[in-house]
């Protein structure tokens, strides 16, 4: 077995590994969260490590059963799913660091069934990540769905339940009745559904087909919460908040958009992308998406809430870029895949801290919540402004080049609601950090309901994101250098 | 056929179709269970003659015993276990079962239309494999009537899965109804002074010579109508007779109910083992050309049985004898364990049921 | 079938006799078993005997890899004379099936009758058992029409007492078990009326004649209707809607031994004889297209939907897992409807894919059932805590039946919506995807109240089933896995019938 083999089967092995861990040593619970750590810290560094090969441009490789022909279970590495493997793990750590904190701090009870599935739900991430065709995406992306249905319904009570349904109904009638057909019409136009630079469709099929196969599968992967499938995120949020934050700013939604960037590039090829009618029509929706959502976070005062109809905004963002008829939109999607990622991260474990500390969950409640906690609000208005997309946070750079893109390939539409949404950004998103920093003088704040105020571990982790936030403005040249590959391979295919 | 003789014929044959028309009307009208009952043995009877008119006598002898006779002994032993006043009428309930059965009707009369003409030589029945079964028997059976060669040699499969639907219904009786108290049963009627002595002399009369024709008819199945399905069905009316004037217990004493299921299970045994032998001696299954292994047909003398040229015959006349004893006690046996199955519960009080 | 094509599993003059053994054996075996002393005695004889009868269709699976087609005259005359059994690859695949399932079954019912046959039944239960497996596997293998009409009556009439039998449990099995006759005598007399206009039109009784001499008899009122009948009368068999009303009740009133046995192979074994009629002895033409188009595929439809919506509004599992059943023979044969290699490939597929989960489903619940009376979904409620290993096989053919990846069910849904696309028909396409989240509804709530309630059954606890119980529970479930991930095996046998049927491979 070859080292790229091993690095693929340790990555889907950790997760697995930690899952099985935690549900043996459940009764004890340190040793339960340490070897959780250890595994997250573990799959982290073989992450990394994967991620410098293909950097390298090394693809390791590796097939693990072919079920049917043309039906294979393979996994094959390339920059874009690298680089949300990386993301994803070190995203996990951090979330670990939260949910430790959290999960004592608000004493929720079945604890190992949250970290058992929780472990799954990287498992599933990984597999996303690393997968060679659509059908191992699909496998690992309902995976994906059923690991985090028990996290959603963590509470148990009648309204997660009800949420949960939501849930799951919206995600799995979606893969069922759109995505499953899509992927099966790639398969039977396509003979296999191998993920393949430059498109695997073109040529192979009649516009039409074609275009019916791009609704289903963009509309299939309702994992991006694309208006009308969003329905399920806000409903997600009864979840406790590292749930929210990992899998509902991070790893799910983003396996969402990440599958529609695969597709965009690797089903589709961005040349097939330009001539379909249908892209343009999700561009239209995207757009839509991208203000009605802006506005629906503005009259939410839940903060969970406000801040998921901003992710499904700016999850439009990404399924825009990958619309774009233009390369570089994939490697801005890609790139504003991880400043988003970072910036609602340390945003939802902000909530989540305040709520640990306070018990506030609505943002008329955190007038003045700055006096206590003023660090954890810092790195809010911090991972606020990097949603924004102001400088200097990563979020500006990621921003700037959709806009640019849309601009760059006529989509005045799409540019347009990117910086109307920008803009409305402005409005739900600052006046939180800032009543609660700014305070007047009359506002007391609410009070520690938890004795010992915000857990360390929570503020550890925002700090840790925030900071990602700062340190991403600077690191971005790099990671649009590395998804090079992705727009380079485009445009010279687009040179004649 | 003379003119006089197809005129009859044909007037006998709208005769009796009117009369099974007219019966059909009586039992969908009747709302007795009784009478229904009744009115299907006639129904049975009346086709079975029709079924002489049309030359098929072993058909219409099967009918005549099966249907017009063991089926009605069961079916009204069936009502006794139930409570078989009038039905309520509901229309409602009929309107489906009436378009379906008009349906079939219609598709039935469609279909006729499309057949060839009854009793037409050049007809594909008369014609194809039915002709040759005709000229072939004398040759590879050697028994002289064609339909046993058909039912029990060259279509011997099928009347060993016949054999085994009646095991199974054996089967199915006995697990229903076959097992509980019996311990209520009523005990024999007085040796004297009751008011059945004729009725008790006379069956003592008929029983020996029910079971004495059933193996006349059993083993006359080689010459003309006859055979062990309706050799076993007369067989099993000695012992129901004698249940319905000794008792059930007697019965139950000479004739136990787990020794008649055996018998039953034995005659599908029976059969079945004249398959697996003629396997063994290097044939198919079932090819009663083997019968017996080479070195016993080695020493058959020629024209012990039918032709001399085809000694083989021995073993195809063996054959057919064992299988249709085989056929005899499961049919027999399977009857009488129906009957055991409903009379035992009879005595049971109402409502006793599990 | 190229996997079976070096296996020489039986001495050769038991392989040259194997296609009759397969029947002869259970036949044998079930005069055995009700000869037996006792319940034990006779529940050895079945589990004998289902492994002869399965090591016999191996030894057949591979004659047929290698010769194609097996004739074997019964009684030594040629047919049309005689009855011949024929197996093509089809019936050598529907064998297997049916004497794998037969063997597990066999298996499962030493502990499983336990708690719902009285102890003196069991001799005679096992007896029916073998019955009901000889008659299916007499009907895969029978080249004669009417041969198939008894063997359908043996099967008929030993499930109709093994289905009664299940009122030691509930009673409803007795009103069941009698709809089931009357439907099941239905269906057997339209079917024998077919079988008889199509003698009186071909005066033959051997199916490659009949379609022989169909072939050059044109348009006959007599052979429409006859086809007519025997598909209707086949359809009441195999719950072809809406022809399906005897089988919630009898599923749901049967013992589980009897529920699985069922469910896995009854219907199948008729969907079976449909496939050969409809491809092997209807006469090429417009009758057959107009039949497969216009009637078969708009009813398999209805059934996948309003069957599956019944199952979503059942509130006992028993019968929301055979409303369920009724619309999986919907998916087979909305497959069989599209006629081409792919979509037959597919039905048959999905057929074998069907029979192992709901195997598993409805042993699983009979393995619930050892200790618990459980009846309606509520009833299941936190049962993976109590007895987590039933629940897991549960999960497993629940999964399967769903069609969630890595599972057959899955891979039969993905070759059905393949073959489908093939043929350009979207519409059934629809159909599936509607069919298959349907179907994700009425198991995802089952298996929501059993791992994810609590328990609310009071005093009554469930226990783990015995282990001679769940070994052929987790051979069934781990079936359903294994295939999920390599379907070499049961693709190959379903590519290999389709050919057998429509001549091109896939």
């Amino acid at each position: 077995m070859s080292s790229g083999e091993l690095l693929i089967l340790l990555t889907l092995a950790l997760p697995l590994f930690s899952a099985a861990v935690s549900y043996a040593v459940g009764r004890m619970p340190d040793v339960r969260e340490t070897l959780t750590l250890v595994a997250c810290i573990g799959l982290c560094i073989i992450t990394i490590a994967m991620f410098m090969r293909v950097g390298a441009g090394d693809a390791p490789e590796l097939v693990i059963a072919q079920p049917m022909s043309g039906l294979e279970i393979a996994f094959r590495l390339e920059p874009l799913g690298a680089l949300f493997a990386v993301m994803a793990s070190v995203l996990w750590a951090v979330n670990s660091l939260f949910s430790i904190g959290y999960m004592r701090g608000a004493r929720e009870a079945n604890q190992t069934r949250f970290y058992v599935c929780f472990a799954l739900a990287m498992f599933g991430v990984m597999g996303v990540a690393m997968a060679a065709n659509l059908f191992t995406l699909f496998i690992f992306y309902e995976a994906l769905t059923l690991a985090t249905y028990p996290l959603v319904t963590h509470k148990g009570d009648a309204a997660a339940r009800r949420a949960g349904r939501i849930y799951l109904a919206t995600l799995v009638g979606a893969s069922v009745v759109l995505f499953l057909p899509g992927i099966i019409g790639v398969a039977s136009v396509a003979g296999s559904t191998t993920f393949t630079p430059g498109g695997l469709l073109p040529g192979t099929t009649s516009v039409v087909i074609e275009n019916v196969l791009l609704l289903l599968l963009v509309f299939g992967a309702a994992k991006a919460a694309l208006i009308p499938l969003h329905g399920w995120l806000p409903a997600a949020m009864v979840a406790p908040a590292p749930v929210s934050a990992l899998l509902h700013a991070v790893a799910v939604v983003k396996a969402g958009v990440f599958t529609i960037l695969k597709i965009s590039a690797y089903i589709f090829g961005p040349e097939l992308i330009t001539a379909l009618p249908a892209a343009t029509w999700i561009l239209w929706l995207a757009a839509a998406t991208i203000v009605i959502a802006s506005l629906v976070a503005l009259t939410k005062d839940d903060l969970k809430a406000r801040l998921a109809w901003s992710t499904v905004g700016q999850l439009a963002y990404i399924t825009s870029a990958a619309m774009l008829p233009f390369a570089s939109g994939l490697v801005a999607g890609g790139l504003h895949m991880v400043m988003h990622a970072v910036a609602k991260i340390t945003l939802f474990i902000c909530a989540g801290a305040i709520y640990v500390a306070t018990g506030a969950a609505k943002v008329s409640e955190m007038g003045g919540a700055g006096r206590r906690m003023p660090i954890l609000l810092t790195f809010f208005f911090i991972a606020s402004l990097s949603v924004i997309g102001l400088p200097p946070m990563g979020g500006m750079w990621s921003k700037f080049l959709l806009v640019d893109a849309s601009f760059g390939s006529g989509e005045w539409l799409t540019a347009a609601a990117m910086i109307v949404s920008s803009l409305l950004s402005v409005a739900y998103l600052l006046p939180v950090a800032f009543n609660a920093l700014f305070a007047p003088a009359g506002v007391k704040g609410p009070e520690f309901t938890r004795p010992g105020g915000v857990p360390g571990a929570a503020l550890t982790a925002a700090g840790v994101t925030a900071i990602g936030c700062l340190a991403l403005f600077v690191a971005a040249e790099f990671i649009a250098d590395y998804l090079e590959p992705l727009g380079a391979f485009t445009l010279m295919e687009a040179a004649p | 056929m003379s003119e006089i003789a197809l005129q009859v014929n044909f007037g006998l044959n709208i005769a009796l179709l009117l009369m099974l028309v007219a019966i059909g009307l009586a039992i969908a009208r009747t709302r007795s269970l009784l009478a229904a009952i009744l009115l299907m043995g006639v129904y049975s009877l009346a086709s079975a003659v029709w079924l002489i008119v049309m030359d098929a006598a072993d058909v219409a002898f099967t009918e005549a015993v099966v249907g017009a006779g063991i089926s009605t002994v069961v079916l009204l032993g069936a009502i006794l276990l139930v409570r078989a006043g009038p039905v309520r009428h509901n229309w409602r309930m009929t309107i489906v079962p009436a378009v379906l059965v008009l349906g079939v009707g219609g598709l039935l009369v469609y279909a006729v239309t499309g057949l060839p003409e009854f009793g037409d030589p050049a007809s594909p029945t008369n014609a194809h494999v039915g002709r040759r079964y005709l000229i072939q028997t004398p040759d590879e059976i050697g028994v002289p009537n064609v339909v046993t060669a058909v039912l029990a040699s060259y279509r011997g499969f099928d009347t060993l899965g016949e054999t085994v639907v009646v095991f199974a219904a054996g089967i199915g009786v006995a697990l229903m109804l076959g097992f509980g108290p019996r311990s209520n049963l009523p005990p024999a009627p007085a040796a004297t002074g009751d008011h059945h002595v004729v009725l008790r002399v006379t069956a003592k009369l008929l029983i020996p010579l029910i079971a004495l024709f059933a193996f006349y008819v059993q083993f006359h199945g080689d010459l003309g109508a006859g055979g062990g399905f309706q050799a076993g069905v007369i067989l099993a009316v000695a012992p129901i007779l004698h249940a319905l004037v000794f008792g059930l217990r007697g019965t139950i004493a000479a004739l136990p109910v787990r020794a008649v299921r055996s018998i039953a299970t034995m005659g599908v045994l029976l059969y079945s083992g004249v398959g697996v032998v003629c396997m063994i001696n290097g044939g198919g299954f079932l090819d009663y050309d083997y019968l017996f292994p080479p070195s016993v047909e080695a020493m058959i003398p020629p024209g012990l049985m039918g032709d001399p040229d085809h000694a083989h015959h021995w073993g195809q006349h063996f054959g057919i004898f064992f299988i249709e004893l085989g056929v005899l006690l499961t049919v027999a046996a399977t009857m009488v364990t129906i009957f055991y199955g409903f009379a035992g519960r009879a005595a049971e009080e109402p409502g006793a049921s599990t | 079938m190229i996997l079976f094509e070096a296996l020489y599993v039986a001495p050769p003059a038991l392989t040259a006799q194997a296609p009759i053994l397969v029947i002869a054996g259970p036949l044998i075996g079930a005069c055995a078993a009700a000869l037996s002393p006792g319940g034990r005695t006779a529940w050895m004889v079945s589990v004998l005997t289902a492994a002869f009868a399965l090591w016999m269709a191996v030894a057949v699976a591979g004659e047929v890899a290698r010769e194609g087609v097996i004739d074997y005259a019964l009684g030594g005359f040629a047919p049309p004379m005689g009855i011949a059994l024929r197996i093509d690859a089809l019936g050598a695949t529907m064998a297997l099936l049916v004497a794998s399932i037969g063997v597990m079954g066999a298996l499962y019912s030493g502990h499983a009758l336990e708690s719902e046959v009285k102890a003196e039944k069991r001799t005679l239960f096992q007896s029916g058992y073998l019955l009901c497996l000889a008659g299916f596997l007499g009907l895969v293998f029978t080249g004669d029409a009417f041969n198939a009409f008894v063997f359908l009556e043996v099967s008929s009439i030993g499930t109709y007492a093994l289905v009664a039998v299940g009122e030691a449990r509930d009673r409803r099995a007795l009103p069941a078990a009698f709809s089931y006759l009357i439907f099941g005598t239905v269906g057997a007399t339209l079917y024998v009326l077919g079988v008889g206009f199509l003698y009186a039109a071909t005066g033959t009784l051997n199916m490659v004649d009949m379609a022989m001499r169909l072939a050059t008899l044109g348009d006959n009122s007599a052979v429409q209707a006859g086809l007519a009948f025997v598909v209707a009368g086949l359809g009441v068999k195999a719950a072809m809607f809406p022809l399906h009303g005897w089988l919630p009740g009898a599923y749901a009133g049967a013992p589980s031994l009897v529920s699985m046995f069922l469910a896995a192979t009854a219907t199948k074994a008729a969907i079976y004889l449909i496939i050969r009629f409809v491809f092997d002895v209807f006469p090429e033409g417009e009758f057959g297209e107009v039949f497969l188009s216009w009637i078969l595929a708009p009813l398999a439809a209805a059934a996948v939907i309003i069957c599956s919506v019944q199952a979503i509004f059942e509130n006992e599992v028993r019968r929301i897992l055979a409303f369920s059943s009724v619309a999986q023979v919907g998916f087979i044969l909305l497959g069989v409807s599209l006629a081409t290699p792919a979509g037959l490939s597919a039905g048959m597929f999905y057929l074998v894919a069907h029979a192992l989960m709901k195997g598993a489903l409805f042993m699983a619940v009979g393995a619930f059932a050892v200790s618990v009376r459980a009846r309606t979904v509520e009833d299941f409620s936190g049962i993976a805590r109590e007895a987590p290993w039933s629940a897991a096989a549960f999960g497993v053919g629940a999964a399967s039946l769903a069609g969630v990846p890595l599972t057959m069910g899955f891979l039969a849904k993905w070759s059905l919506v393949s073959a489908a696309l093939q043929a350009g028909e979207i519409w059934i396409v629809a159909v599936l995807a509607i069919g298959s989240l349907l179907t994700l509804i009425y198991v995802g709530r089952m298996l929501e109240v059993m791992f994810f309630r609590a328990p609310v059954r009071g005093a009554e606890r469930a226990r783990e089933a015995p282990v001679g119980v769940l070994a052929p529970l987790f051979v069934l479930a781990g079936l359903s896995l294994w295939f999920g991930v390599d379907a070499t095996l049961p693709a190959s046998m379903a590519n290999a019938s389709a050919s057998a049927l429509v001549g091109a491979a896939p």
